[in-house]
């Protein structure tokens, strides 16, 4: 079966679109919008796993056939998963079991997403069928979500999602297949009922999705096609293709994001956006500012933020800077290995933390020899902009070629 | 964070028009020559 949640040529996911701002965009009573919304997105993981045909069986009154058939369902675990998932953001909002609903939910997570991310699964029996279920629903994306509201429902800081916003945070049709990652607090924040769709809106809506949809399957495949070599090139044209695997990479990925982005505006459903010109980034902070922007804000919340404020609470004030470069290690370690279980994802990880733990020190430096004067025409100053930003480019890109070479020289 | 947002101020109709012809144009390109069921690197992570 073909698990694709965005295939151009496939119809499914415009099908569904074109019937979400249908059906949502008239609807002003907030429960029913949630159910409606939440029926949508049921129905596309329906389209995109298979509905069991229950009709044959049932008519032969083979009742232990159907509910086998049932039970072998995609759908019907999905489903499941999305109703414990209810249940206990119900029990940490209600400290049912004290923590062990949160231990549990943490248990199952790493389970599925080891499941998933690790690449020697693929081949053993059963798991392989988990795996390919769990890419198809873009499970990495989801698992991130629901940590989102777990801490944030545990901390008291938002109320625990009823069960059509479960799924409709959980699993929105048009982030499925590869986010962005909506923070929790965004997703309650936004209103019940979104303000009319006005004609220049739904006008900016179709414009980024053609946009996105031009930037993937034109430019990108057009450069790709002509171009990128599959075979090592010499220096000059091999770092060229360096830089240039990385501005596919970001055209790939931000078309994606203009779509979402854009099927989001039409349906009045928040979407976060997912990038900002990464490209003009200075430094690797402020490319982490632009780049893959509800990964690194989910970063930063739950990851980096918690572990530094640990750190200097035992350590002290004055060893803030070596806090903050333990958060940054331990941060992009683990958001190498949500990309994948794997030592080059891994050293990708500690490049990036590194580079960041380089410019945190080096801005440091500057501050002090530098004074907030100096600091200021220092970091106007043309000439230092582009060398910043053409190093920073060339930094990404080289982290890039570490996640790839290996793969490349095994071939 | 990008709700649809509620700033419907007037647009000349030729901007409009304008608009609306680059993106048939756009979708036009992609129907030509985009590549059939090409995937994007990020999906199903």
């Amino acid at each position: 079966m073909d698990r694709s949640p965005l295939d151009l040529y496939k119809p499914d996911f415009w099908y569904t679109l074109a019937i979400a701002v249908l059906v949502l965009v008239p609807l002003k009573a907030p429960v029913v919008r949630k159910w409606a919304w939440a029926a949508i997105n049921l129905a596309f993981l329906g389209v995109l796993l298979g509905v069991p045909d229950l009709w044959g069986p049932l008519q032969r009154q083979a009742y232990l056939e159907a509910a086998r058939m049932l039970g072998a369902s995609d759908l019907l675990r999905v489903c499941a998963c999305l109703f414990v998932a209810y249940i206990v953001l119900q029990a940490v909002q209600r400290r049912w079991l004290g923590v062990i609903p949160l231990a549990l939910a943490g248990l199952a997570l790493a389970t599925l997403f080891t499941i998933h991310k690790l690449p020697s699964t693929a081949s053993v029996y059963r798991l392989a069928d988990v795996k390919s279920a769990l890419g198809a629903i873009g499970f990495s994306y989801a698992a991130l979500r629901l940590v989102d509201a777990l801490r944030l429902t545990h901390e008291g800081r938002h109320a625990a999602p009823d069960l059509p916003s479960t799924i409709n945070y959980l699993l929105p049709f048009h982030m499925l297949a590869a986010g962005p990652i909506q923070g929790y607090a965004d997703f309650m924040a936004q209103p019940a009922v979104p303000p009319p769709l006005g004609a220049s809106d739904a006008l900016r809506a179709v414009e980024r999705i053609a946009l996105g949809l031009f930037k993937k399957y034109v430019i990108a495949d057009l450069l790709e096609s002509s171009l990128l070599t599959p075979f090592p090139t010499p220096f000059v044209f091999g770092a060229f293709e360096v830089m240039l695997f990385y501005f596919l990479l970001y055209l790939d990925f931000s078309a994606y994001s203009d779509i979402t982005v854009g099927a989001g505006r039409l349906m009045g459903v928040a979407t976060p956006e997912n990038f900002n010109r990464p490209y003009v980034a200075r430094n690797l902070v402020d490319f982490w500012d632009r780049w893959h922007m509800s990964l690194s804000q989910f970063i930063y919340r739950n990851i980096f933020i918690p572990v530094q404020m640990a750190l200097v609470r035992r350590t002290g004030p004055k060893s803030a800077l070596w806090c903050g470069a333990v958060a940054f290690l331990v941060s992009f370690l683990l958001c190498g290995l949500w990309h994948s279980l794997d030592v080059r994802w891994a050293m990708w990880g500690m490049m990036h933390a590194l580079g960041l733990v380089v410019v945190v020190w080096y801005r440091a430096w500057l501050k002090r020899r530098l004074g907030r004067e100096a600091m200021n025409r220092y970091r106007a100053h043309l000439g230092i902009r582009l060398l910043a930003v053409v190093l920073t480019q060339a930094y990404v890109a080289v982290t890039l070629q570490v996640v790839t070479w290996p793969l490349e020289l095994s071939t | 964070m990008n709700g649809p947002d509620s700033t419907n101020g007037s647009i000349p109709a030729w901007q409009i028009a304008v608009r609306l012809v680059w993106v048939v144009v756009q979708l036009s390109l992609v129907y030509a020559l985009g590549a059939t069921g090409a995937q994007f690197v990020y999906q199903g992570f």
